[in-house]
C-alpha cells in the first residue's frame, strides 16, 4: 500500500507546483468537498517571469469597448474578493491570482530582455516604423494580449485600471464598468448568462465561451496575433490545448463546480463522488474553440491586403525550421498529402480534430479528402489565393461552431469519453507519426480523454493499479516529446525522430490495450 | 489524389503558360521580354534564345581530335579511363595549341561525366517516386525528364523534346509526361556521357530554329579559319560559347550551378524537397580550381604558338591578363555571380519570361537562402545575435552572392552608392511581404543585374595589380573577421581568400601531383596535395574543418547504367558529410579564423 502511495506521488511529481498551488488555495481538509488532485500529467510549473527592476506607475485606460475598465485593485479588497489564499478560494479569487497566476505577470514580461529585442527587430523594418522608440510595455502589438487593455485612449476617464497588472480580473470577465454593482447584489445569483452579457460579463462558466475567451490570445483573433513577425525576434510559439493550460492554471474558483456542471451522476452528491465528463468535455470545446479562432484569424488576415500573407506561424514551425539532415526520413510520406516542399498548414490546432469530429457532422470536414484537406492544399502553396482561402475557410468554421454547440449544449455520456479516448490511442497512433506536432496533440488529447474516463467512472481520485501503469506510460510519451530548452527547435526529437516516435507508437498502442473496463 | 490532381493541375496550368508564351513570342524573333530586353544589350541571351543542335560525344567527333591517350606531356595508362569511355576515344596528333587530351582528361576524373549517371542512382529514385516521376510498374522515369537533363546533361530543352514519342504507352500515367524524353534517347551516349564538351561549349551543330545558321562543328577543325576568331565573334556567329571572359564562364557554369530559367534549368524547392542535395554557393575560381583541367593557360601554351597567336589574332585576343587570372575570375565572378543571381530572381517573378521547362510557380522558394528558414530553433542561436535586416521573420535572398561583392566592385573602381542603391530597392522589393512582391523584385533585381553585368565587363578591361589583389584578400579576411554571414557566404570568403593568397604565393604542388596530372592529386585540393606550407597556407587550411571545402569529396558507388556491362563509378554528394557542418556551424568560430588570418597578413 505505501508503495502504491509513494507511485501515486511520483505520478504527480511534474505537476508538484499545481498540485501544491491546489492544496494551498484550497486548505487542507477545511472544505467538505476535498480538492480533486487532477491526474494530469501536462505540465511543469507555469513559466515565473523574470522580475523586471522597475515597473511603471501609471495608470492606463481600457481599449475601445463599449463598457469601461475598472481595474483588478476594485476586487481585491479583503471583504471580497482579497481573503486568505491559504484558507480558502471563494473570496480569495484576486489573492490567488495575483499570488499564483501567470496572468499576473504577463505585463511584467513586457520589460525583460527578450521583448526588448522583438520590438528592436520590428522598429527597424518599415512596415513597424511607428514602433520606433516604442518599448514593447506601451506597444499596442504587445498589450493586445499582455494587459487587461491596450489602448490608452481613455486615459482621461481617469479609471484605476493599470496595465501593470498584466491579465487581471477584467482580462477574462470583461470590462466591468457596467457589472461592478450589479454582481455585488443578492440578485446577480439569479440573472441569466445572457442577462449577465449583456452588461459585459463573460460566463466563464460555459466552458465553450471560457474556451474560446482563453483563445482569443492564446490562439489569436481577428483583432490581435502574434505573427511570425513577432515571433523572429524571439516570441515562444503559441501552442494552446484548454485541457493542459487549464489543469496549469492555479483555480481561483471551486473545481469541483466545473465538475459538477457536467456531472454524468448525481451532481449534489460530494465532490469525490461526483462522476464527470468535465474533462472530456473542456478538451474537446477547447479544440473546437481553438479551431475556430485559428480559422477565424486566418480569414482576416487573407481578407485584409495590408495583413502578412502568406502569415508562417499558420504552419508547422519544424516543417521548415531544421537544421537540412542526410536521412531522409523528412522525404517519407508524413501523412499530410501536400506537394513535395509545400507548407502544412495547422499542424497544431487542427491535428488532433479528426479524433474529436468523428461520429459527427463534422466527419467530413476532417476526413482524408475532406474540406479541411482543401484548406491545407491551398494553404500549402508558397503563395496561396486569398479568395480561395476565404472560400474554403468559412464553411469549416461554421461547422466547427455548429459542433461546439452540439457538444456544449449536451451531456457527454461515459460511452463518448471511453470511443474518444480509444480513438486518440488507436487513431492517434496515425496522426502521431505525422510531426512533433502531432503527437503532442495526439498524447494531449489521450491524457486529457483518460483522465475524464477516469472521472466519469469515479476514479478520479480512486486510481486502480492499471491507471498507475497507464501514468507511467504517458510520462514515457511525455519524456519523448520535451523539448531541450525553452522553446529551441526539438532538436534530437527531430534527429532521432523515428526512434522517438517508435516510442510514442508504442506507448500508445500499450495504452489502447491496456484501457481498463 | 488530391495531391495527384493538383499536381497534373498545376502542371497543365505551367505548361499551357509556357506554350502561351512560346507562341507569341517565336523563338527566332526578338523576344519583347520586360526585364530581359534590357539585359540583353549587355549580354548575350543567344545560349538560350537560339539554341544549337547538340551533337554529342562520339568516336568520329570530339575523340577524333580530343580524346588522345597520349595527350600533351604525360602518357595516360588506358586503365585508369572507365571502361564506358574507352567505347568512344580514338586518337590523333597534338598541335600544342589544344592539349588533344581534353576528353581523356574530363573522362578519367571530371564529375561532370556522372551527372547523367547520378540520375539513376538510388538518391533520383527515390526523388522520382516522391514527385510521381514513376511509370506504371513504380519505376523510376526520372533519367528521362526534360527538367533534369536540362542541367545533367546540357542538350538543349527543345532538342530533347523533339525525341519525344507521344504514343508511349507505359508513361501515360505519368503526371507530365509531355516533359519525359524519348526512352530511345536515353541509349544515346549524348545523353549517357552527361555533361561533355557541348554543355559548356555550346551546341556545335547548326542552330535549332534557323538551320542556315551554321554550328562551330564543322569550322572549328581549321585552325585558319578558326582559332584566331575573337571569343564573342566566334559565340555569335557559331554558337561556340565564350569560356574565356571571365563573366561568359560564370554564366556559363552558373546555368547549372545557380539556375537559367530561359534555358529551363532550375533546382525547385519541390526537388530539393524530394531529395536533391542543396547546391553550394559558387565561386568561378574555385569551381574551375577543382575541375581537372584539360586545357592549358595562355602562358602555359608554347612559347611559339602564343607568337603566332599574337600575330594573327592581334587585337582580337582577349586573354586579358597574363598573372592573376584566378584572382581575376574570384572578383569578376563574384560580381557576374551577383549579377546573374539577379537575372534569375527578374526572370522567376516575370511571368512573361520565356521558361524551356514547366516554368516554377512563382515564388520559387528554392531561390531564396535555404538557411535562413531551415535551421533548428534555439533560442540562443547566433541567428538572434545578428543585426536585423528588414523585416524580421521574413525570408531572406540567398547571402553567398553578395558575400564578395563589393570588395570586388570597390576594387574595380565602381560606383558603391549607386551599387547599395541598386540593392536596397530588390531588398526592399523582396521584403514587402513573405517572398516579395514579385513586380518589384522583377524590375528592381533586372535593373541590378544590368548594372552588375556592365561593371563586370568593364572589370575585364582592366586587370587588377598584385597590389590590389594583396588589398582586396586583406578585406576579405577583415570582412570574415567582422560580420557574421551564414555558412555558405563565409565559405565564399574563405575560398576566394585561398584562391587570391595561392595566387599571389603559388603553392608548391607534390611530385606525384606533378607527375600524373590525370589524378585528382593534380588538382591540388584543400593544401592536400601540397608541401611546405607556409604560416598564411597553413591558417588557410585549417578553414577545411570549418567547411566543406573540396567539393569533389563524396561517396564512392557504383551505378548501373542500361546498356554498360559494368557498373559507372559514381562520387555520390555524401550529405552526412556535407550537411551536418551548416547546422553546427557557427559564424564566431570561422571569424576567429579571420582574425588570425587579417593579423597575419597585415605582417607580410
Amino acid at each position: 500500500m505505501n508503495q502504491l502511495q509513494f507511485r501515486w506521488q511520483v505520478t504527480l511529481l511534474p505537476l508538484a507546483a499545481v498540485g501544491v498551488a491546489l492544496l494551498v488555495s484550497r486548505g487542507y481538509g477545511v472544505e467538505p468537498d476535498a480538492p480533486i488532485q487532477l491526474a494530469t500529467l501536462i505540465a511543469d510549473a507555469p513559466v515565473t517571469a523574470p522580475s523586471p527592476d522597475v515597473l511603471p506607475d501609471w495608470h492606463a485606460e481600457a481599449k475601445a469597448t463599449k463598457f469601461k475598465y475598472i481595474g483588478a485593485s476594485g476586487c481585491s479588497a479583503a471583504n471580497c474578493h482579497g481573503g486568505d489564499a491559504l484558507k480558502e478560494t471563494v473570496g480569495s479569487e484576486h489573492s490567488i491570482w495575483v499570488q499564483k497566476d501567470p496572468h499576473a505577470n504577463a505585463y511584467a514580461v513586457l520589460r525583460n530582455k527578450t521583448s526588448a529585442r522583438i520590438m528592436d527587430y520590428l522598429a527597424k523594418s518599415k512596415r513597424y516604423a511607428e514602433l520606433e522608440n516604442v518599448p514593447a510595455w506601451e506597444a499596442k502589438i504587445c498589450l493586445d494580449c499582455h494587459a487587461s487593455a491596450s489602448d490608452r485612449s481613455q486615459l482621461a476617464a481617469g479609471h484605476k485600471f493599470s496595465l501593470r497588472d498584466g491579465v487581471s480580473c477584467e482580462g477574462c470577465h470583461g470590462a466591468a464598468e457596467q457589472w461592478l454593482d450589479p454582481h455585488k447584489r443578492w440578485d446577480w445569483k439569479f440573472l441569466t448568462p445572457e442577462q449577465k452579457s449583456s452588461l459585459g460579463f463573460v460566463n466563464t462558466d460555459d466552458l465553450y465561451s471560457r474556451s474560446k475567451m482563453c483563445a482569443e490570445c492564446h490562439v489569436g483573433a481577428a483583432d490581435r496575433e502574434v505573427n511570425h513577425d513577432i515571433m523572429a525576434g524571439g516570441h515562444p510559439r503559441l501552442n494552446f490545448e484548454m485541457a493542459a493550460f487549464s489543469s496549469v492554471l492555479p483555480p481561483h474558483w471551486n473545481s469541483n463546480d466545473d465538475r459538477r456542471r457536467h456531472a454524468v451522476s448525481n451532481p449534489n452528491t460530494s465532490a469525490e463522488n461526483v462522476q464527470s465528463a468535465y474533462f472530456a468535455k473542456l478538451w474537446a470545446l477547447g479544440q473546437v474553440a481553438a479551431a475556430e479562432k485559428a480559422l477565424e484569424l486566418l480569414e482576416t488576415r487573407a481578407a485584409n491586403e495590408d495583413r502578412v500573407w502568406p502569415e508562417f506561424t499558420e504552419y508547422g514551425c519544424y516543417a521548415c525550421h531544421h537544421d537540412l539532415q542526410p536521412s531522409a526520413w523528412r522525404q517519407k510520406n508524413r501523412g499530410y498529402h501536400l506537394k513535395p516542399g509545400h507548407f502544412p498548414y495547422g499542424t497544431w490546432q487542427f491535428a488532433a480534430l479528426p479524433l474529436l469530429t468523428k461520429n459527427t457532422n463534422a466527419a467530413d470536414v476532417f476526413a482524408e479528402s475532406g474540406a479541411f484537406e482543401k484548406l491545407r492544399a491551398e494553404m500549402g502553396k508558397p503563395s496561396p489565393n486569398r479568395e480561395e482561402v476565404l472560400k474554403l475557410s468559412t464553411p469549416i468554421r461554421q461547422s466547427l461552431a455548429e459542433l461546439g454547440h452540439q457538444i456544449n449544449s449536451q451531456p457527454m455520456s461515459a460511452q463518448t469519453i471511453k470511443q474518444l479516448l480509444a480513438g486518440s490511442t488507436t487513431e492517434g497512433q496515425k496522426i502521431a507519426d505525422n510531426s512533433w506536432d502531432a503527437a503532442s496533440q495526439v498524447y494531449l488529447a489521450a491524457v486529457a480523454t483518460y483522465q475524464a474516463m477516469m472521472d466519469a467512472n469515479g476514479r478520479i481520485t480512486r486510481p486502480i493499479p492499471a491507471d498507475r501503469e497507464n501514468f507511467a506510460r504517458f510520462r514515457t510519451i511525455r519524456e519523448q516529446l520535451k523539448f531541450p530548452d525553452p522553446y529551441d527547435s526539438p532538436r534530437t526529437f527531430e534527429q532521432k525522430t523515428q526512434d522517438r516516435v517508435d516510442v510514442i507508437l508504442e506507448q500508445l498502442k500499450e495504452l489502447s490495450e491496456a484501457i481498463p473496463e | 489524389m488530391l495531391q495527384k490532381r493538383f499536381r497534373e493541375l498545376m502542371l497543365a496550368v505551367s505548361a499551357a503558360a509556357c506554350v502561351a508564351v512560346g507562341g507569341s513570342s517565336p523563338a527566332s524573333a526578338q523576344p519583347a521580354l520586360k526585364g530581359p530586353s534590357k539585359l540583353a544589350a549587355v549580354i548575350s541571351d543567344k545560349r538560350s534564345n537560339d539554341p544549337h543542335e547538340f551533337y554529342g560525344v562520339a568516336r568520329g567527333g570530339c575523340a577524333n581530335c580530343h580524346g588522345n591517350e597520349k595527350g600533351d606531356v604525360r602518357p595516360v595508362a588506358s586503365g585508369s579511363l572507365p571502361g564506358f569511355l574507352g567505347k568512344y576515344v580514338g586518337g590523333l596528333s597534338n598541335d600544342r595549341w589544344i592539349r588533344a587530351d581534353e576528353l581523356v582528361i574530363w573522362g578519367a576524373n571530371d564529375k561532370h561525366t556522372q551527372a547523367y549517371a547520378v540520375l539513376l542512382n538510388e538518391r533520383s529514385k527515390q526523388m522520382a517516386k516522391i514527385l510521381g516521376v514513376v511509370d506504371k510498374d513504380g519505376k523510376s522515369q526520372i533519367h528521362r525528364d526534360v527538367r533534369c537533363l536540362t542541367c545533367h546533361v546540357g542538350m538543349p530543352a527543345d532538342q530533347m523534346l523533339k525525341t519525344k514519342k507521344q504514343d508511349e504507352e507505359n508513361v501515360a500515367n505519368i503526371p507530365g509526361h509531355d516533359w519525359l524524353v524519348a526512352e530511345s534517347l536515353t541509349q544515346d551516349p549524348k545523353l549517357a556521357l552527361g555533361v561533355s564538351c557541348e554543355s559548356c561549349h555550346g551546341p556545335c551543330g547548326d542552330s535549332l530554329t534557323d538551320k542556315s545558321n551554321e554550328g562551330w562543328c564543322g569550322i572549328h577543325v581549321s585552325k585558319d579559319a578558326w582559332r584566331y576568331k575573337a571569343a564573342a565573334e566566334k559565340e555569335a556567329e557559331y554558337g561556340y560559347w565564350d569560356v574565356r571572359s571571365p563573366v561568359s564562364k560564370t554564366r556559363i557554369c552558373l546555368s547549372c550551378h545557380l539556375g537559367n530559367v530561359s534555358e529551363g534549368k532550375v533546382v525547385t524547392h519541390e526537388m530539393y524537397a524530394a531529395g536533391h542535395p542543396p547546391l553550394p554557393g559558387f565561386e568561378t575560381a574555385t569551381f574551375i580550381h577543382q575541375e581537372p583541367k584539360h586545357w592549358r593557360d595562355f602562358e602555359e601554351k608554347t612559347e611559339e604558338v602564343r607568337e603566332e597567336f599574337r600575330k594573327e589574332a592581334g587585337e582580337k585576343g582577349e586573354f586579358i591578363s597574363p598573372e592573376l587570372n584566378q584572382t581575376q575570375d574570384v572578383l569578376i565572378g563574384s560580381v557576374a555571380s551577383l549579377a546573374e543571381y539577379m537575372k534569375l530572381n527578374a526572370d522567376l517573378a516575370n511571368e512573361d519570361a520565356k521558361c524551356a521547362v514547366p516554368k516554377p510557380e512563382w515564388p520559387e522558394l528554392a531561390n531564396f537562402a535555404c538557411y535562413a528558414c531551415h535551421h533548428d530553433l534555439q533560442e540562443r542561436g547566433w541567428r538572434l545575435t545578428r543585426p536585423p535586416v528588414g523585416t524580421p521573420g521574413r525570408p531572406r535572398l540567398h547571402e553567398w552572392p553578395t558575400a564578395l561583392t563589393e570588395i570586388a566592385l570597390k576594387y574595380a573602381g565602381a560606383d558603391l552608392d549607386e551599387y547599395e542603391r541598386l540593392k536596397k530597392a530588390v531588398d526592399e522589393s523582396v521584403d514587402r511581404q513573405p517572398f516579395g512582391a514579385a513586380n518589384q523584385i522583377d524590375s528592381s533585381a533586372s535593373k541590378l543585374s544590368t548594372w552588375l553585368f556592365e561593371q563586370a565587363l568593364a572589370m575585364e578591361k582592366q586587370p587588377i595589380t598584385p597590389e590590389a589583389a594583396k588589398m582586396a584578400l586583406a578585406e576579405i579576411a577583415e570582412k570574415g573577421a567582422d560580420e557574421q554571414l551564414d555558412y555558405d557566404a563565409t565559405r565564399q570568403l574563405a575560398w576566394a581568400a585561398g584562391i587570391i593568397y595561392n595566387e599571389l604565393n603559388p603553392l608548391p604542388l607534390t611530385e606525384e601531383a606533378k607527375n600524373n596530372r590525370y589524378t585528382l592529386a593534380a588538382v591540388p585540393g584543400w593544401f592536400k596535395t601540397v608541401t611546405d606550407l607556409d604560416e598564411t597556407q597553413q591558417l588557410l587550411a585549417q578553414f577545411d574543418k570549418i567547411f566543406l571545402l573540396d567539393l569533389r569529396k563524396g561517396r564512392d558507388v557504383g551505378v548501373v547504367v542500361p546498356g554498360e556491362n559494368e557498373d559507372r563509378p559514381v562520387v555520390e554528394v555524401d550529405l552526412d558529410k556535407s550537411l551536418p557542418p551548416i547546422g553546427d556551424f557557427q559564424p564566431r568560430t570561422a571569424a576567429d579564423l579571420f582574425k588570425v588570418l587579417k593579423e597575419q597578413l597585415a605582417t607580410e
